[in-house]
């Protein structure tokens, strides 16, 4: 949505808020506040024990989740219409407030949030604009690990001590996996595909966190800092994203994708492909900036390709 | 088209392609490449022969191709529609080829390479069928204006059945958006043969076109005196368009431009100095090897800005075409379709 869009939009709604009477900001009513300040630096008043959270990213809806509370709007995952698949049954029937990165406010505020998760959300104006409809939070820096994120919005909505029983059980399982017998010094490269060439992921990313976690180095080229990705990789230059293992993540379910790149001369040369090392995984997990119940599954994952036969 | 423009143009083409050749993202250069042209497309270095023949090779036909087509299309356009601004975005090609790739992903999820390119060119050639047919309904003449007019409603009919299929669904919007960026880079080894095959035979005939087309320049009652039949030849015209940019957009989906402005560097290339006129087939030739030698020079230019990466081609085409417009405005070079006075 453009921001004149939204500007149009915010005043429309100012205007139907202030209609409705006196008990202007709607949250208001859901008992003592207190004040937080958010991943903006933004002091912000929020309800002590928000009842109705609204969530406008992958990463909040991850965190809540893990948190055991339920939002009560989403926004979809990137590339889809529904929320990130590894959520599974915990995310089902939450309503949906629109795809990724273009929630409506109209269906926001049908919902009557207390707070609102409008994750790393940099537009001020549109951050003023939700914050009219219920107390707004800025829940995550760009490139931070989702242990500070988590730990921040578990604080603001009175969970710090289950944020850190999850993140204390987290740790735990990156200990168990690491103490099973594996190969030294193996490199994992995490690549999500696009039609132009691979797009690997910098060194910053969520799932390459996860992996430096359990002691596995990235290619030198995914060293380099940044929390996305870098633009589509020249068929020349594949080797770029070659190492032990190999993780290519795709958003649609189309089966050619990968299946055409591994039909490629240039891709079947690489050492992970020529090893047999190259797994399918699903991009909404492994190349998106992804919290708790994500890291776990990452952990899942590697368990599962990397790892497989050591016993329990 | 004096000789000497000819071959200057041709020898272009011929740099750019032995350019693009050498030049690219991996550690294979100039030498290795002309090393690999010598020893009949072979060398014992089984990287540089990977590079060289699967990768560089037939990026370079591609690109010499489509662009060749586009220019050829461009020109064949321009002269049956009268229009100077006609592209293949106005016969439907483009946009039934769109509609056709959209409604392939929303039917079957997910397309195979090959599902697309087959999508986009039956699209294509439905498309142009249509408008064709709709502007010779009642079994009028095939007119200038009535293929514009519902090239104009066609397009816009089918653009807006796309995005109401592709808007329903973000993983088809994703897929779609991807087709339409347009792109060199995929190696779709087995399609390339076919694609060179079809725009090869839309060339060969553009090429037999350029006499009528250009008898039809004179008017319509003046080139059926001269032996012409002008209505015949528009249909044919519009089926080589159909041919030529179908192929262009199955490869490389819709690149948009080129088909514009190839025929005008070529005009104006070819048209200054004397009042000696421009025929369409010498408009034809510099059209085929203009496009030719902008596309390869723009696919050059996007595997180069951001190395090792891939910048989108269509972004550099029209980096590169629109100052060059600019430039040939400015210049007021001949900016009619024809020196031959079939204008006025």
């Amino acid at each position: 949505m453009s921001p004149v869009r939204r500007a149009g939009w915010g005043l429309l709604l100012g205007l139907l808020l202030s209609a409705c009477g006196p008990q202007e900001p709607a949250a208001s009513a859901s008992g003592p506040l207190r004040s937080v300040r958010d991943a903006a630096e933004r002091e912000v008043q929020v309800p002590v024990a928000p009842q109705r959270i609204v969530v406008l990213s992958e990463l909040d809806l991850d965190m809540l989740l893990a948190l055991d509370l339920r939002p009560v709007g989403a926004t979809s995952a990137r590339g889809s219409d529904r929320p990130p698949s590894y959520l599974g049954e915990r995310a089902s029937q939450i309503e949906s407030v629109g795809n990724f990165a273009q929630p409506g406010l109209d269906r926001i505020v049908m919902l009557r949030p207390d707070l609102i998760l409008a994750g790393s959300q940099p537009d001020r104006e549109w951050l003023e604009q939700l914050q009219g409809i219920a107390p707004t939070l800025v829940s995550f820096k760009v490139g931070e690990p989702w242990q500070d994120s988590f730990r921040r919005v578990a604080a603001a909505i009175g969970r710090p001590m289950q944020a850190q029983q999850f993140i204390d059980r987290y740790r735990q399982r990156v200990a168990d996996l690491s103490a099973r017998p594996r190969q030294a010094g193996q490199t994992v490269s995490i690549v999500r595909l696009s039609p132009n060439g691979p797009l690997y992921m910098l060194g910053d990313a969520f799932a390459g966190r996860v992996l430096a976690d359990l002691g596995f180095a990235r290619p030198p080229a995914q060293q380099q800092p940044g929390a996305g990705h870098a633009p589509p990789l020249s068929r020349e230059k594949l080797d770029d994203i070659d190492a032990d293992w190999l993780f290519i993540g795709n958003f649609t379910p189309d089966p050619h994708g990968v299946t055409a790149l591994r039909g490629e001369p240039a891709f079947a040369t690489l050492r992970a492909a020529r090893r047999g090392q190259v797994r399918e995984v699903d991009a909404s997990l492994w190349t998106v900036i992804g919290g708790p119940l994500a890291a776990l599954a990452v952990l899942d994952d590697v368990e599962r390709f990397i790892l497989p036969d050591a016993g329990r | 088209m004096k000789p000497t423009t000819f071959l200057v143009l041709a020898l272009l083409v011929l740099l750019l392609a032995l350019l693009s050749l050498g030049i690219g993202a991996g550690r294979v250069g100039v030498p290795e490449s002309l090393r690999w042209l010598l020893q009949g497309l072979h060398s014992d270095d089984a990287q540089t022969q990977m590079v060289l023949a699967e990768l560089r090779l037939p990026r370079v036909l591609k690109a010499m191709s489509i662009g060749a087509a586009l220019g050829a299309a461009g020109v064949l356009l321009q002269s049956i529609t009268r229009n100077p601004l006609a592209d293949s975005g106005l016969l439907g090609v483009n946009s039934g080829a769109a509609l056709a790739v959209a409604t392939g992903l929303a039917w079957q999820q997910a397309l195979s390479p090959f599902a697309q390119i087959v999508w986009a060119l039956g699209g294509a050639l439905a498309g142009s069928a249509l408008v064709a047919g709709l502007a010779s309904a009642r079994g009028r003449a095939v007119s200038p204006l009535r293929l514009v007019l519902s090239g104009l409603a066609l397009a816009a009919t089918c653009q807006s059945l796309t995005a109401l299929s592709t808007l329903g669904r973000q993983a088809n919007l994703d897929q779609y958006r991807f087709w339409v960026l347009g792109s060199l880079t995929h190696p779709h080894a087995g399609l390339l043969l076919p694609g060179l095959m079809l725009i090869g035979a839309g060339l060969l005939a553009a090429a037999s076109l350029a006499r009528p087309l250009s008898a039809l320049g004179l008017g319509d009652e003046l080139s059926q005196a001269l032996g012409h039949r002008p209505v015949r030849a528009r249909i044919a015209a519009v089926a080589a368009v159909a041919v030529l940019s179908g192929t262009a957009v199955a490869m490389a989906g819709p690149i948009a431009f080129l088909g514009l402005i190839a025929p005008y560097l070529a005009r104006a290339w070819a048209g200054t100095g004397v009042g000696v006129g421009v025929g369409v087939g010498g408009q034809l030739a510099g059209s085929i090897l203009v496009g030719a030698s902008l596309l390869l020079l723009a696919d050059l230019a996007a595997r180069l800005v951001v190395q090792p990466f891939e910048a989108p081609v269509t972004a550099l085409l029209a980096l590169l075409g629109a100052p060059l417009l600019i430039w040939m405005v400015r210049r007021d070079a001949l900016l009619s379709l024809t020196g031959m006075g079939g204008e006025r």
